[in-house]
C-alpha cells in the first residue's frame, strides 16, 4: 500500500477530481444560484433573497409538509432496518446471510417500476384488494390504499430499506459476539445489552441509514407524483416544475437549499440527541 | 395534447420577449427531454443518407411525417428531438435556426413566430394535398396559422379537452363540466397535471370569461380557489400525463376526468366515452411549419406533404389516435377512429361547443394575468 | 416462556419483512408473463407476448445499446478510479481515512434530483452538448463511494505481511502489487465492478436531466410508463431486474461477501 504522501495523493486524485468537478462543483454553482433571479427568462446574477423569502411564504406548507413525511419515512425505515439487521447479525443463525441476500437483490430492479408495482398494489383493482374483497373482509374495495401520503410512505420505505439495512448491518459486523456473551453472563438482559453495547457501536451505521433515508425521500418528487394522490406535492414536485416548467433556476435552487438545510439540521440535532441519550449510561 | 402548450405573443400589441442565451436554450433541451423523452441517438443512428432533416415535434407527430416508408423511399433521414413544451420551438429557432427544419408548434404561437421571422411562409403550390384538407378546418386554423394572408403552418390533425366518462358505470347525460362534481363522482374523478388545459377549462366555468387565457388576477384566484376545493374534496389524483388519465379508468380508479379523445382506447377493457359540456371544451389543431432557414425546403414541403397525404395522414392518425385533416383520408380510417371523432359534423365541431383559445399575456398590466402568474396559480393549486 | 415467544416473533417480523421487500418484485415478474393487460388479478394465461413486443420496439434496441455502453463505461472508470482511491485512504489512518470516504460519500445523501438539476445547470453553464458522455461523469460520481468502500474494506482484511515478503524477496512495488495484491484482491474488484454496473444499469434521474436526447433502459421504462398502459413495460422491468440482480449474484459469489 502506498505509504509515501506523494503516492497517496496520487492515487487518490482521479477520485477527488471527479468528485471535485462532478458534484462540488456543480452543487456549488447551483446553490450559488439561488441567490440569483430570472427577468424575462435570463438568468441573471446577483444577491436577492428574493427566492428564499419565497421558500418560507409560499412553500412554506409543501416545505414543512415534506419535512414532516421525509422524517416518518426515515424514522420507520431507520427502525425497521435496524431489526432486520439485528436479526440477521445475531438472531438468524444460519439465515442471515440469506436474509441479507434478500437485501442486496432488492436494492435493484429500479426505482420507477417499484413505484409503478405499488401502485398496481394498492389500487383499487390491485392485489391487496382482490385479496380482502375475495375473503370477504371488505364489500368494496378500499379507496385510501392508494393516492395519499400513506401510499408515499410505503412506496418510499419499501424502496429505501434495503439502503438502510446495509450500513446498519455494516455497522453491527464489527460488534463481538463475545461481547454480547459476555455481557449476558454478567446478567445484562437483551434490552440492557442493546442500550450499552449494540446501539453505541452501530451509532454511525445509523446516522447513516437515517441520513440517506431522510435526504432521498425529501428530495424525491416521482412517488408523490405517482402514488400521492392530488394533496401530497412536496418541495421536491416544486424543485422540477420550478426548473423545467417555470425556468426559474433560481427558485428551484432555493428550494432544494433549504430541504437539504432543514434535513441537516434536523440530523445534527437527533444525532446530538442520540450521543446525549446514550452517553449517560 | 400533452403537455402544457404556452403561447408567447410577440411584435404587435405585446413586446417581444427576448430569450436569455445559452442557458436557457440548454434548460429548454433539457425540459424536452424530460417530458416523454423518447428519441433516437442521432449520432448513433444517422444513416448516410442523401438528405437530413431536423425534425422537433411531439413525440408521436414523427409518425405523421414518415407515413409510410416516404423515408426510404426519398433516401430521407429524420432527425428527430421529441418537445416536452411548444415554447422550446420558439428557443430553438431563436437561437439556434439552422437547428430545425421542421417543427409541430402550437398553433396559437404561429402567427406570431411567423412575425418574428422564426418560420417560412408556406407555398402551397409545393403542398398539392392541402387542397384535400377538410374546409371545416382549414376555416378554423386559418386565424392562427396564418400572417399576413400567408399560411405558415399546415394543419395535420387535432383534438379537444373533452369531458370523460365510463360508460359502463356512468349513465346520466353529462352536459355540464360541473357535472363531472356530481356526489356520485366524489373520489372518483381526475383531471391532469396540465395548466394550460385546466385553466381553460375551468377558468371558463368558474368565472364565465370566455377567454380564459385572458383572465383578470381576480378570476384567476376565484379559478384556483375552486380547483384547490376540487382536488382536496372531490379528485382521485392530478393524473401526471393524460396517458395515466386511461390507465386511471383501466384500473377503475376514476369515473370521470377531464381528458382528451385519445385517451380512450388507452382505457383497457372500460368503455369511455366523452361529451362536449355546453360550458365550452378546449380545442387544438395541430400543424407543422417550416423554419426560416431550413436547409432543404424541397425535401421539407415533401414531408410536409407526406404527413397530409392519405398514408401519412392514416399512419399517423393510427399510431396517435388522432384524427386526420385530409378527407380523402376519410375511406381508409379504422372504424374505431371514425367512430372517436365527428367527420360528419366537423363544422360545427370548431364553430360551436369547442374554443379556440387565445394567447397568454406576457407584460404584466397590473389587472390581467400573465403566463407567469398561470404558473404561479398552478403551483399554489399543487402545494394546497 | 419469552424466549419462544420472542423467536416466533423474530421470525414472523423476519419473514414479514422478506415479503414486504420481495412482494412488487414478485408480482412484476409474474404479471410480464401474465396474459391480462391491466396488472391485476386472476391471470389470464401464461404468455411471451410483452417480451416479443418489448423486443420489436426499435426504441428498446437503441435503449439497450445505450445502457450496455453505459454501464460498461461506467464500471471501466469508476472501478480503476475507485480502486486507486481505495489503496490511497487504505494508506492512512482508520481516523483519516473515516472522513475522506465519508465526504467522497456525500452525493448519494443528495436527493439525486438535486444533483442532476445542478450537473445540468453547470453543463449549461458552460455550454456542453448533453448526451452520454455527459451521463457518465455523473453516475461515475455517486457510484464511486460503492466501490471505494467495497475495496477499501477488502484492504482493511488484507495481509500486509505478504506484500513486505515480496518486497524483500526483490519485487518493485508495482511488481508486488501486479503479483501479490491483484489476483488476491480480484475477486473483490470484480465484484466491485458488477455492482457498479448493476447500479448504472438501474439508474434514472441523473441520466434523465442530463442526457438530452437519448435513451437508456430506465429512461425508456419513464416513456412507457408516461404513455399509457402498456404491459410490456412489465417484461422491460423483469430484464431490468434479471441483469441487475444477476450481477449482484455474481458479485456476490466473486466477493463471497459475507456482510
Amino acid at each position: 500500500m502506498p505509504q509515501r504522501p506523494f503516492v497517496l495523493v496520487l492515487f487518490a486524485l482521479p477520485a477527488t477530481l471527479i468528485f471535485l468537478l462532478f458534484f462540488v462543483g456543480p452543487f456549488a454553482y447551483f446553490a450559488v444560484m439561488s441567490f440569483w433571479s430570472v427577468s424575462a427568462y435570463r438568468l441573471t446574477p446577483g444577491f436577492d433573497l428574493e427566492n428564499y423569502i419565497d421558500v418560507f411564504t409560499e412553500y412554506a406548507y409543501p416545505l414543512g409538509f415534506t419535512f414532516a413525511i421525509a422524517l416518518a419515512i426515515a424514522t420507520v425505515t431507520t427502525t425497521l432496518a435496524f431489526a432486520f439487521a439485528y436479526l440477521a447479525r445475531f438472531r438468524a443463525g444460519r439465515w442471515g446471510p440469506i436474509l441479507l441476500f434478500v437485501t442486496l437483490i432488492t436494492m435493484f430492479g429500479g426505482y420507477l417500476v417499484k413505484i409503478y408495482a405499488w401502485r398496481t398494489i394498492l389500487g383499487s383493482t390491485g392485489i391487496l384488494n382482490a385479496g380482502l374483497l375475495g375473503l370477504g373482509l371488505i364489500d368494496e374495495p378500499l379507496p385510501w390504499l392508494l393516492y395519499n401520503p400513506g401510499a408515499v410512505v410505503v412506496t418510499l420505505v419499501h424502496f429505501l430499506l434495503p439502503f438502510a439495512v446495509l450500513p446498519i448491518y455494516g455497522s453491527l459486523r464489527g460488534i463481538g459476539d463475545a461481547q454480547l456473551a459476555a455481557a449476558r453472563d454478567l446478567g445484562a438482559g437483551p434490552s440492557r445489552s442493546l442500550v450499552d453495547i449494540v446501539l453505541p457501536q452501530c451509532e454511525l451505521g445509523i446516522v447513516v441509514a437515517f441520513m440517506l433515508t431522510f435526504f432521498i425521500a425529501a428530495g424525491d418528487y416521482i412517488t408523490p407524483r405517482l402514488v400521492g394522490g392530488p394533496s401530497t406535492a412536496m418541495i421536491g414536485n416544486f424543485v422540477e416544475s420550478q426548473f423545467i416548467t417555470a425556468l426559474n433556476a433560481p427558485q428551484s435552487s432555493a428550494l432544494a437549499v433549504a430541504i437539504l438545510a432543514v434535513c441537516a439540521g434536523t440530523i445534527f440535532v437527533l444525532r446530538t440527541g442520540m450521543r446525549k441519550a446514550l452517553a449517560v449510561r | 395534447m400533452k403537455r402544457s402548450k404556452i403561447a408567447k405573443p410577440t411584435n404587435g400589441p405585446v413586446k417581444v420577449r427576448s430569450l436569455a442565451p445559452m442557458s436557457r436554450r440548454h434548460m429548454l433541451q433539457g425540459a424536452g427531454a424530460a417530458a416523454l423523452g423518447a428519441t433516437t441517438i442521432g449520432g448513433i443512428r444517422r444513416a448516410q443518407a442523401a438528405t437530413n432533416i431536423k425534425a422537433m415535434v411531439w413525440e408521436g407527430y414523427d409518425v405523421f411525417l414518415e407515413g409510410g416508408d416516404y423515408l426510404a423511399r426519398n433516401d430521407i433521414t429524420l432527425d428527430k428531438t421529441y418537445i416536452g413544451a411548444a415554447e422550446e420551438i420558439i428557443a430553438k429557432l431563436r437561437l439556434a435556426p439552422r437547428e430545425v427544419d421542421v417543427s409541430s408548434p402550437y398553433f396559437i404561437q404561429v402567427d406570431f413566430m411567423a412575425a418574428e421571422g422564426l418560420l417560412m411562409p408556406l407555398d402551397l403550390e409545393k403542398i398539392p394535398n392541402f387542397k384535400n384538407l377538410f374546409p371545416a378546418i382549414v376555416d378554423a386554423a386559418r386565424d392562427n396559422m396564418t400572417y399576413e394572408d400567408q399560411w405558415y403552418s399546415a394543419p395535420f390533425t387535432w383534438a379537444s379537452i373533452p369531458l370523460m366518462y365510463n360508460a359502463d358505470e356512468v349513465t346520466d347525460p353529462m352536459e355540464s363540466w360541473m357535472d363531472m362534481l356530481r356526489p356520485e363522482f366524489k373520489g372518483k374523478s381526475a383531471i391532469p397535471a396540465d395548466p394550460t388545459s385546466v385553466f381553460a377549462t375551468w377558468g371558463r366555468v368558474v368565472t364565465g370569461n370566455q377567454s380564459p387565457n385572458r383572465m383578470t388576477l381576480a378570476e384567476l384566484d376565484e379559478t384556483v380557489k375552486f380547483l384547490i376545493e376540487m382536488k382536496k374534496n372531490h379528485l382521485r389524483t392530478i393524473a401526471a400525463s393524460y396517458g395515466e388519465l386511461g390507465d386511471l379508468f383501466a384500473r377503475k380508479e376514476i369515473l370521470v376526468c377531464e381528458g382528451a379523445e385519445w385517451v380512450a382506447p388507452l382505457a383497457g377493457d372500460v368503455p369511455v366515452k366523452w361529451s362536449y359540456p355546453k360550458e365550452g371544451t378546449m380545442t387544438y389543431i395541430e400543424g407543422f411549419s417550416m423554419s426560416a432557414e431550413a436547409s432543404d425546403p424541397d425535401a421539407v414541403y415533401g414531408l410536409i406533404n407526406n404527413a397530409l397525404s392519405v398514408e401519412g395522414q392514416i399512419a399517423g392518425a393510427e399510431y396517435n389516435g388522432l384524427p386526420i385533416t385530409n378527407a380523402d383520408a376519410l375511406p381508409m380510417l379504422s372504424d374505431f377512429n371514425r367512430a372517436t371523432y365527428p367527420y360528419d359534423n366537423i363544422e360545427s365541431f370548431f364553430t360551436t361547443n369547442l374554443r379556440i383559445e387565445q394567447m397568454y399575456l406576457l407584460e404584466e398590466d397590473g389587472t390581467n394575468a400573465t403566463w407567469d402568474d398561470y404558473i404561479k396559480a398552478w403551483e399554489t393549486v399543487m402545494a394546497a | 416462556m419469552t424466549g419462544r415467544v420472542s423467536r416466533i416473533a423474530w421470525i414472523l417480523f423476519g419473514t414479514g419483512t422478506v415479503l414486504f421487500m420481495l412482494l412488487p418484485m414478485v408480482l412484476l415478474v409474474l404479471f410480464s408473463f401474465g396474459g391480462n393487460e391491466l396488472a391485476s388479478f386472476p391471470l389470464r394465461g401464461l404468455t411471451f407476448d410483452w417480451y416479443t413486443a418489448l423486443f420489436a420496439k426499435s426504441d428498446f434496441r437503441v435503449a439497450l445499446e445505450n445502457s450496455t455502453y453505459l454501464s460498461v463505461a461506467v464500471g471501466a472508470t469508476s472501478v480503476p478510479v475507485g480502486m486507486l482511491a481505495a489503496f490511497a485512504f487504505a494508506g492512512l489512518k482508520r481516523r483519516r481515512a473515516g472522513p475522506a470516504i465519508a465526504a467522497m460519500a456525500a452525493p448519494l445523501m443528495m436527493p439525486p434530483l438535486v444533483l442532476a438539476l445542478a450537473l445540468f445547470s453547470a453543463y449549461s453553464a458552460l455550454d456542453i452538448s448533453l448526451g452520454l458522455s455527459t451521463v457518465l461523469p455523473g453516475q461515475v460520481v455517486f457510484i464511486q463511494p460503492f466501490v471505494i468502500l467495497v475495496i477499501y474494506a477488502r484492504m482493511a482484511d488484507f495481509d500486509r505481511t505478504l506484500l513486505d515478503s515480496a518486497r524483500d524477496l526483490g519485487a518493485s512495488p508495482f511488481r508486488a502489487f501486479v503479483t501479490v495484491t491483484l489476483p488476491i484482491i480480484s475477486p473483490t474488484v470484480i465484484g466491485a465492478a458488477l455492482i457498479a454496473m448493476a447500479l448504472s444499469l438501474d439508474e434514472f434521474i441523473i441520466t434523465y436531466y442530463t442526457i438530452g436526447g437519448g435513451l437508456t433502459l430506465p429512461t425508456l421504462v419513464w416513456g412507457l410508463l408516461r404513455r399509457s398502459l402498456d404491459p410490456s413495460v412489465n417484461a422491460l422491468a423483469t430484464l431490468i431486474l434479471i441483469g441487475t440482480v444477476g450481477a449482484t449474484i455474481l458479485a456476490i459469489r466473486a466477493t463471497r461477501y459475507r456482510g
